[in-house]
């Protein structure tokens, strides 16, 4: 029995962002020969356009390998990663199904942000990590001195680590052998019973709900009778099967293996991520330890262009939903914008890459708001709310003081870049706590940041203050009690809500001439002359004024041709369409996205 | 019988086509102009036999291209055509558009002997730099004299187009254009702002940003100093572009714009009748052929909705000093206009771009211009 167990390795890979991690994987299938090289297109296991694109993994994919070492076949499941800091929660739930973890650091970038916060991760969780050297190929490589760093920051020995060219495919072997020798096999009992980890779930419009596991003990077969122990509901096993990376149906998944379980489930909220599944009748004693319940750390609202494809909204937010339990939705309606969602996300760039899936894969046109966090706001009478929508501020009496989670931040970077950083984190009204030279080349600093001042535009901040050079990675660990005001747009004299934002009183003018003078800038001249104002309370700040129109008038009709009007007449019709009605203000859609593009 | 009016498309010009051009003619087909008008008359034949009957014609309008270009002879040749298959109202009002250059003495004398009342000559401006700027071949003095000569030939009802905001013109020019036709006694002004339509060379170099033209507010004041001028004149603007004396408003124009019957003959031409929108091809050589061979060469036809109807009528209706008729509106497509739109004309009637008066509404002399953010409001 166990046996069978000593020639498998469940391992992941972990890897700040670009440092080539999906590539590795890439050359793992290939070298395994789980898919010809022809098979392969390039990131196999980035199925979406957007990953593909972006060149980064958004969700998991495991893939099963075979590989020959010494004359024994060996079973490797691979677990990919991914490597952004909005996704920590997705590593967290990989690592918990191996026993080891490939590291991945790029030769010429060396230890970054989200090597550190993968690693303690993967500390936490007991495993083996095999440190590799990635892109050995490029000039640029610093073999010896990124060794050295990963020794004394990581405090992991390089004396083995397999330095590699993921790309060119060089010494890929090497890392397959340091898998098999270095990363235990697992130690499960198939005559237990059944234990799996739920480490992630997708739904297929075919099979239901499916769940992709780790069997940790005992097997399970069609027709077994399972029982998610947390919601305590029976199901029977319809299919199981394994990823080669494409799902393949196989006859038992037993202790030590990884695959797939569907069950006819209907809806993924029942094949709850960190769940364990057991036997309805012979239950195991102990469910294994599950993850932590994600919470947004983004919000924004999300509209349609065209308010009258609300319901269309709301069915692919349903259905982007079924794959993705981290994202939050609930209805709301705007003044400006009408029926829309409030939404919210890990991040940033989780809440870009849905909305841009909402726009492909949806073919809808949407509006998002200026991106929001949560704020504890502690009302005059004792009780706390949270807020994450700008708009359902209580008004300003009904509030004793509002508290905004404050984010620890690390920043690595090369030091030639430390004081721009540190000004722009003051800018960011951030906390400095401390510095530390990894070695010559690189330092990190540590800050506690508002989040709000994160989510504004402090990546972009970032990048062009270090030309691309550093890397960031935060955790938002408590609240704090701030001056924060409701900044207000008005046009015409009337509230525009969905262009409402909750800043700190230091920035307010600075953001409310910012905003009125884009404003100007994008909303078309009326039939009047329209005042722009950013207002605190009563209190203007800011204002701006967009002329009236003068000129809106179609040309002679020529010849008779009435038909070439009426179509222009249509075509203005269907613009309307896209307008937004504030009070008596028509704004283009279009508009508000480049007002709030100022955001990012 | 009833009212038609027709329309006659001659797709000629003569040297090249003017730079902000974008209608259907043709400069390089000189050689195929009488294949052309035998095409147009067998067409006026074939429609004549099922309209001739029920229809007398109340105004005939040649426009182009530049119909005062083609050979002398051709246009005498189609208005016999007309004459010998349709009966034209006592009264009826016979336009040809022309441009100063071709107009001679002789061209002059073809028309007044067919029956040709009324000459719409194509100057747009009196500034010769302006005039190079947008490619028209004549200059100010030639289109000065084809205007006083028209007079002088018996010519009582001549209309004048003028164009604003052309490429290097000012409120200063227009003006004075203004004043000249109106001590010139013109009774029919045209004054048409430039649009920059796609395909045509002066957008391009508008677009490559090698030829500025002036802005909207610019435009603007042009248009109103020419109507102010006008004004004093005692001309009526009965249209948005257009401005005439009393009794000399086009009223082959009205009939687009309030909705009348008409048909329009030859290449590209437009009609409506019994509530169908229908034009013929803009192919030049498939008309001709298609014709020859006594088929008709129309290409698109539109049925139009009731609301197509109801909203092409609020679109053409406000262009008017006619105005809307609500009640009219109302008793053809049903509904409430007024009370169905109330929050929209309050508005509007506040902020003086409309009146309302016993049912009917009229857009404000001053709101003119911002006439389709009025029309957006109300459709």
């Amino acid at each position: 029995m166990e046996d069978r167990q000593k020639n498998i390795r469940n391992f992941c890979i972990i890897a700040h962002i670009d440092h080539g991690k999906s590539t590795l994987a890439d050359r793992l299938i290939e070298k395994t020969g789980t898919l010809s090289k022809r098979e392969l297109t390039e990131q196999v296991l980035d199925s979406m356009d957007i990953e593909r694109e972006r060149g980064i993994t958004i969700k998991l994919t495991p893939t099963r390998m075979f590989y020959n070492y010494d004359g024994e076949e060996y079973t490797l499941n691979l677990i990919d990663t991914p490597g952004h800091v909005d996704f920590t929660y997705e590593v967290s739930r990989s690592l918990k199904a191996c026993e080891g973890a490939i590291l991945v650091v790029d030769a010429t970038q060396g230890v970054q942000a989200q090597t550190l916060a993968n690693v303690y991760l993967a500390l936490e969780n007991d495993l083996t990590i095999i440190p590799v050297i990635n892109k050995i190929d490029l000039p640029s490589a610093r073999v010896e001195e990124v060794k050295k760093e990963i020794e004394d920051v990581i405090g992991l020995s390089c004396k083995d680590a397999p330095l590699i060219s993921a790309k060119e495919g060089i010494n890929i072997e090497k890392v397959l052998e340091s898998i098999i020798l270095n990363i235990p096999s697992p130690k499960g009992e198939e005559s237990k019973p059944l234990k799996a980890l739920i480490f992630d779930s997708y739904y297929d419009n075919f099979k239901g709900a499916v769940s992709l596991v780790r069997i940790f003990d005992g097997k399970v077969t069609v027709g077994t009778k399972i029982k998610m122990m947390k919601t305590n509901r029976v199901y029977e096993v319809t299919e199981v099967g394994v990823f080669c990376p494409a799902t393949k149906e196989v006859r038992e998944l037993k202790a030590g293996d990884v695959g797939y379980i569907s069950a006819s489930i209907k809806n993924v909220s029942e094949t709850k991520v960190g769940d364990t599944i057991t036997y309805a009748d012979n239950p195991t004693e102990q469910a294994l330890d599950g993850y932590k319940d994600v919470k947004p750390m983004v919000y924004c609202g999300v509209f349609p262009v065209d308010g009258s494809r609300y319901q269309d909204l709301k069915d692919a937010l349903e259905k982007l939903k079924l794959n993705d339990d981290s994202i939050h939705y609930s209805p709301e309606v705007s003044n400006a914008l009408g029926f829309g969602f409030r939404c919210g996300f890990l991040g940033l760039l989780h809440l870009e890459i849905i909305t841009e899936r909402l726009e492909r894969e949806f073919d809808l046109d949407i509006i998002t708001t200026a991106p929001s966090v949560s704020y504890r706001v502690i009302k005059t009478d004792g009780t706390v709310l949270e807020v994450s929508n700008p708009s359902s501020l209580p008004a300003v009496t009904e509030i004793d003081c509002i508290e905004e989670p404050i984010a620890s931040v690390s920043i690595f970077t090369p030091p030639e870049y430390v004081g721009n950083i540190m000004e722009l984190c003051q800018n960011k009204r951030g906390v400095y706590l401390d510095m530390q030279y990894l070695d010559s080349n690189r330092v990190v600093l540590k800050y506690e940041i508002p989040l709000n001042e994160i989510v504004y535009d402090f990546f972009d901040g970032l990048k062009s203050r270090t030309r691309g050079y550093a890397s960031l990675d935060y955790e938002v660990n408590k609240y704090t009690k701030s001056d924060l005001v409701k900044l207000d747009i008005l046009l015409n004299g009337e509230k525009c809500d969905a262009l409402s934002i909750i800043v700190h009183r230091s920035q307010a003018y600075a953001r409310g001439k910012k905003l009125t003078e884009k404003l100007k800038e994008v909303i078309p001249r009326q039939l009047f002359e329209l005042p722009i104002q950013a207002c605190i309370g009563g209190k203007v700040i800011a204002r701006e004024t967009v002329k009236a129109m003068r000129k809106d008038v179609l040309a002679k009709c020529y010849g008779g041709d009435i038909t070439r009007k009426r179509k222009l007449l249509e075509k203005q019709k269907e613009g309307k369409k896209r307008m937004r009605q504030v009070g008596s203000v028509e704004i283009p859609s279009e508009a508000f996205m480049t007002i709030l593009k100022l955001d990012s | 019988m009833k009212d038609l009016s027709l329309y006659i498309h001659i797709p000629f010009c003569s040297g090249h086509k003017c730079n902000y051009c974008s209608f259907v003619s043709f400069c390089n087909k000189t050689n195929d102009m009488e294949t052309y008008v035998k095409a147009l008359c067998e067409e006026i034949k074939i429609r004549s036999k099922e309209l001739a009957g029920e229809y007398s014609l109340a105004t005939i309008y040649f426009g182009g291209g530049t119909p005062s270009c083609i050979e002398t002879g051709l246009i005498a040749r189609i208005m016999l055509a007309i004459k010998a298959n349709f009966s034209i109202a006592r009264n009826a009002e016979i336009t040809i558009e022309c441009n100063p250059e071709s107009l001679t003495r002789e061209k002059l004398e073809e028309y007044k002997l067919v029956g040709i009342n009324r000459l719409s000559i194509g100057v747009q401006s009196f500034n010769n730099n302006v005039l190079d700027f947008i490619g028209r071949s004549h200059n100010a003095k030639v289109a000065k004299n084809a205007i006083i000569l028209a007079g002088q030939m018996g010519f009582d009802n001549i209309s004048v187009d003028m164009m604003l905001g052309l490429p290097a013109q000012d409120t200063v020019d227009v003006e004075k254009m203004a004043k000249w036709l109106a001590k010139h006694n013109v009774k029919h002004i045209s004054a048409y702002s430039l649009i920059l339509e796609k395909g045509t060379p002066m957008k391009e170099l508008v677009d490559e940003g090698r030829l500025s033209v002036p802005s909207d507010d610019e435009t603007v004041d042009m248009y109103n100093s020419v109507f102010a001028v006008l004004k004093k004149y005692g001309y009526q603007r009965y249209e948005v572009s257009n401005f005439a004396q009393p009794d000399y408003e086009c009223k082959h124009n009205i009939v687009y714009w309030t909705g009348k019957e008409y048909l329009g003959l030859g290449v590209s031409a437009h009609s409506f009748m019994g509530g169908k929108r229908f034009s013929n091809t803009e192919d030049f050589d498939k008309y001709i052929s298609s014709l020859l061979e006594k088929n008709l060469a129309v290409e698109n036809t539109e049925i139009l909705s009731p609301s197509q109807r109801r909203e092409e009528e609020i679109m053409l209706s406000l262009r008017t000093k006619f105005g809307l008729d609500t009640r009219r509106l109302d008793r053809l497509y049903g509904g409430n206009f007024l009370k169905d739109k109330e929050k929209e004309i309050d508005f509007l009637a506040k902020n003086g771009f409309i009146k309302i008066d016993d049912g009917k509404i009229y857009v404000c002399e001053n709101a003119y211009y911002v006439l389709s953010a009025i029309i957006s409001k109300l459709i």
